[in-house]
């Protein structure tokens, strides 16, 4: 086992050693990284921004099961707290990295979980993007003095800023919900009958709107004009197909400026295949 | 496509005809001369925009005896490994580079690298790199930096241009490598809490330190070549032959420099392409997809 | 198959490849087809008596007699270091293989050039190659390819027609920048490798190397599959573009290997010297994505 510990900020040694060889030094100009692709880099210098290094969190955590009632529809609040926990905890050191590197924000930010064999109920969850600085200096920053994140591409990233916008941070709500199974008089009652099942209906649409009020709540803290590109997204995980989290993910933005006019696009027909 | 169409010279027409004369005459060339490449026609025209003409398909490949390794006790980084993964992917480009140097190339463009495992033997894996040598083009009409010195790159055809037209170059392809080995024992110890939802912080930090550091070698590399930056980085987590205990982190990507005075922007034109946006459904919606 | 004047064409394009082809002034003629089931005559020399057999094989009397590519690797320890028995590696192309597969390929690729001809076709585009073992004998073969003929209005026929494995809108941007397609052609390198005593060495040992013979033959089979295709596209080229590469590699015996290295592609002739009249427009396109893409 590593003797190192998480630095102050939460970050490993290594992780800090990575950074400082960034940045720029007598003699030596300053280096960037990022896992842009040419067309995202280029749009994003376009965009007046600087791309300043690849920025990384990450954090394993033990999601224990948690007892629930066979027949109650029920968000496990234990399991959406550890959900919830685990991806702050690995987008906040990825801020941390970021942070380090004084930029004003990150770009193109991936969130990933990885299940290992060796660990038995525990899970990383991975947080990467693309550290950028602003040409011009202002006020990039959001309402918390953090870096602004976002899951936007390069490619949207430069069509939200031709359109007058910034991004302000990446807003997520996860809930962790149990499906309530049926009853055997329930199902016997309903057999050969084309019914909606009101109590189904009922739990799906509920933990999707908890999901979706908290990503909001999120918003409303940093003070956003609005969310774009939300991703609702669910999953089993390994819990079972009665148990599913309902992940809602998006950017939350400000305008820059009072008028939201971009140049007239061109009309394109492509006869590429 | 219509600006391309519309020059007189360029009706595809009228140069139908002329092609299929130049093809009745039935010219043979030098093998020497000829080139092959892996290129698109679309990347090829955009390596000429770009000043360059492609020289021909070039390869290297290191066949790697990987020794056994025994049985590890701790959770920590097998250094023998990270080195013998590093060592083996840098013989493949070397002779890559070799092999674009010997038909007369400046750099290679496309580089794909990959690993097979050969056959029954578990400890024989062969290390790849394949792509496509280019030079100037000796009468060059787009403006173009000079290479300092032979480059590697895993960009196409079009990120070439692109980066050309901004005014950079590829210097070369850089990586790092973390071999990192997971032990039974911490990793038993580190789920120990069955109950209790809760950060494991040692295995946090562990798999945290191997990826910085994988990030950290190629940072190294992009900062002996002089480069202003990399792009394209691609980070990757395999177990390869090892089982799930033992895991390489890799990181990838292209290191450039800004070879003109100042970065050039391009001008970008925002287009609606008029495509087929009738399929507004997904149609695993329609048919629905198990939940896993 | 004869196509009769004026009967519908068949073809496997798309509206827009339609529309480009008649633009460039071709159109379409149907989808013609040629195919070879090849047998390779190496079945017995390829089997057990090559992997022991070699043993004893010195300098003198080296068993790669006129082969392109031939390389004995000695024994690096010398006679004395007593134990095991000492012989020599080989590394040598297997022209005759080599042969064989380009033989075959042609076959099909003519009999689908003839079917072009009897259309007065001026070339086929699209081509699609197949190749594939029949009856689960790795030396027994078949090679389809289909692709779609095109004949120019006005132009007198073509003694060698054109073929290619492009697209339609490939064929297109190929002829505005001055480039015609000329061939689709092959190149194959073949190497066998068969391993001495310094191999077996290598492959005992507990330290991390690079195999050199195994690498040299792999890299040479590469290096001769691109020099046949460059030699194949000289015939009326100036280069092959579009090159995909197919690698298979099996063991033969106890450390012989068998390296086989397959490249087709399209040779292409200028015709003019064209330059783009402006450098590209670069676009961006407003358009959505699939909104959960890569998100887990």
């Amino acid at each position: 086992m590593t003797a190192n510990k998480l630095t102050e900020v939460g970050l490993p040694p290594d992780a800090m050693t990575r950074l400082g060889e960034l940045e720029e030094r007598q003699g030596k100009p300053a280096l960037f990284t990022s896992d842009l692709s040419v067309n995202e880099f280029l749009l994003v210098k376009e965009a007046g921004f600087n791309p300043r290094g690849l920025v990384f969190g990450s954090s394993i955590y033990h999601i224990g099961l948690q007892g629930r009632n066979w027949a109650a529809n029920k968000e496990l609040d234990g399991l959406t707290q550890a959900m919830y926990t685990a991806r702050e905890l690995a987008m906040s050191r990825m801020e941390a990295e970021a942070d380090v590197l004084g930029a004003d924000g990150v770009v193109g930010v991936r969130l990933d979980i990885n299940f290992y064999e060796w660990g038995k109920h525990s899970a990383e969850f991975i947080a990467i993007g693309t550290a950028v600085s602003a040409e011009e200096s202002g006020s990039w920053r959001n309402n918390e003095g953090k870096p602004f994140t976002s899951d936007l591409s390069g490619q949207d990233f430069w069509t939200l800023v031709q359109a007058g916008y910034m991004p302000l941070g990446l807003v997520m709500g996860t809930c962790v919900y149990h499906v309530a199974h049926r009853g055997a008089a329930s199902v016997l009652g309903q057999a050969g009958r084309n019914a909606e099942l009101p109590n189904f209906t009922q739990a799906l649409y509920e933990a999707r709107e908890l999901a979706m009020a908290r990503m909001q709540a999120e918003a409303e803290k940093l003070q956003a004009e609005g969310i774009v590109g939300v991703k609702l997204v669910e999953k089993s995980h390994f819990w079972g197909s009665h148990v599913i989290e309902f992940l809602a993910v998006g950017t939350a933005v400000r305008p820059l400026r009072a008028d939201h006019v971009i140049a007239q696009p061109q009309m394109t027909l492509s006869l590429d295949s | 496509m219509s600006e391309l169409f519309s020059a007189p010279w360029t009706r595809p027409d009228r140069a139908g005809e002329a092609a299929i004369e130049h093809l009745r005459k039935g010219q043979a060339h030098s093998p020497s001369n000829v080139f092959s490449s892996d290129l698109s026609v679309d990347e090829a025209i955009l390596i000429g925009e770009a000043g360059y003409e492609p020289k021909g398909l070039v390869s290297g490949s290191s066949v790697f005896h990987i020794g056994y390794v025994t049985s590890w006790v701790g959770s920590a980084e097998v250094p023998e490994l990270s080195a013998a993964m590093a060592r083996a992917r840098e013989i493949a480009i070397a002779r890559l580079v070799e092999d674009g140097r010997r038909i007369g190339g400046n750099g290679v463009v496309g580089v794909q690298l990959d690993i097979n495992m050969l056959g029954s033997h578990a400890h024989l894996a062969e290390f790849i790199a394949v792509g496509t040598a280019i030079a100037p083009r000796r009468s060059t009409r787009a403006t173009h930096h000079p290479t300092p010195s032979f480059f590697t790159s895993n960009l196409s055809g079009k990120d070439f241009y692109l980066l050309s037209r901004a005014g950079y170059h590829p210097l070369g392809l850089v990586m790092g490598s973390c071999v990192y080995h997971v032990a039974y024992q911490s990793a038993g110890s580190w789920a120990k809490m069955q109950s209790k939802n809760m950060e494991l912080a040692n295995a946090t930090e562990a798999l945290y330190s191997a990826r910085e550091l994988a990030m950290t070698r190629m940072q190294s590399e992009a900062i002996v070549l002089g480069a202003s930056g990399v792009v394209g980085v691609t980070t990757e987590e395999k177990s390869h032959v090892w089982g799930s205990h033992m895991i390489e982190f890799f990181a990838l990507g292209t290191a450039i420099k800004l070879a003109s005075s100042e970065h050039k922007r391009l001008g970008i034109t925002a287009s609606v392409p008029l495509e087929d946006q009738i399929v507004a459904t997904d149609p695993s919606a329609i048919t629905g997809r198990r939940r896993r | 198959m004869a196509i009769e004047q004026g009967r519908p064409w068949s073809s496997d394009l798309s509206a827009a490849e339609l529309a480009i082809l008649r633009e460039s002034g071709f159109e379409p003629v149907g989808l013609v087809m040629g195919s070879s089931v090849y047998q390779l005559g190496v079945q017995s020399q390829m089997g057990a008596s090559l992997s022991s057999s070699w043993r004893g094989y010195g300098p003198g009397n080296s068993p790669t007699g006129g082969a392109a590519y031939a390389v004995e690797y000695p024994c690096p320890h010398g006679y004395f270091a007593g134990g095991l028995d000492h012989y020599s590696g080989f590394n040598w192309e297997r022209t005759d293989v080599e042969a064989g597969l380009t033989e075959a390929y042609y076959l099909a690729r003519s009999r689908m050039e003839q079917e072009a001809k009897d259309n007065a076709a001026h070339g086929v585009v699209g081509v699609h190659l197949t190749l594939r073992p029949v009856g689960g004998m790795w030396h027994v073969l078949e090679f389809t390819m289909i692709g779609t003929a095109v004949r120019r209005e006005g132009s007198a026929p073509l003694d060698a027609p054109f073929s290619s494995n492009l697209s339609v809108q490939d064929f297109a941007k190929l002829l505005v920048t001055g480039y015609v397609p000329a061939d689709f052609v092959i190149g194959v390198g073949v190497v066998q490798a068969s391993g001495g005593c310094g191999l077996e060495y290598q492959l005992r040992s507990w330290n991390d190397q690079d195999i050199t013979q195994f690498s040299d033959a792999i890299q040479e089979s590469r290096r001769q599959a691109t020099r046949h295709l460059e030699h194949e596209g000289s015939r009326r080229g100036e280069g092959v573009i579009g090159v995909e590469m197919r690698f298979s590699s099996f063991e033969l015996g106890e450390r012989v290997r068998y390296i086989q290295t397959i490249a087709v592609g399209t040779s292409v002739l200028r015709f003019a010297e064209v330059p783009l009249p402006n450098p590209p427009l670069i676009l961006m396109p407003l358009v959505d994505r699939d909104a959960n893409e890569g998100l887990q």
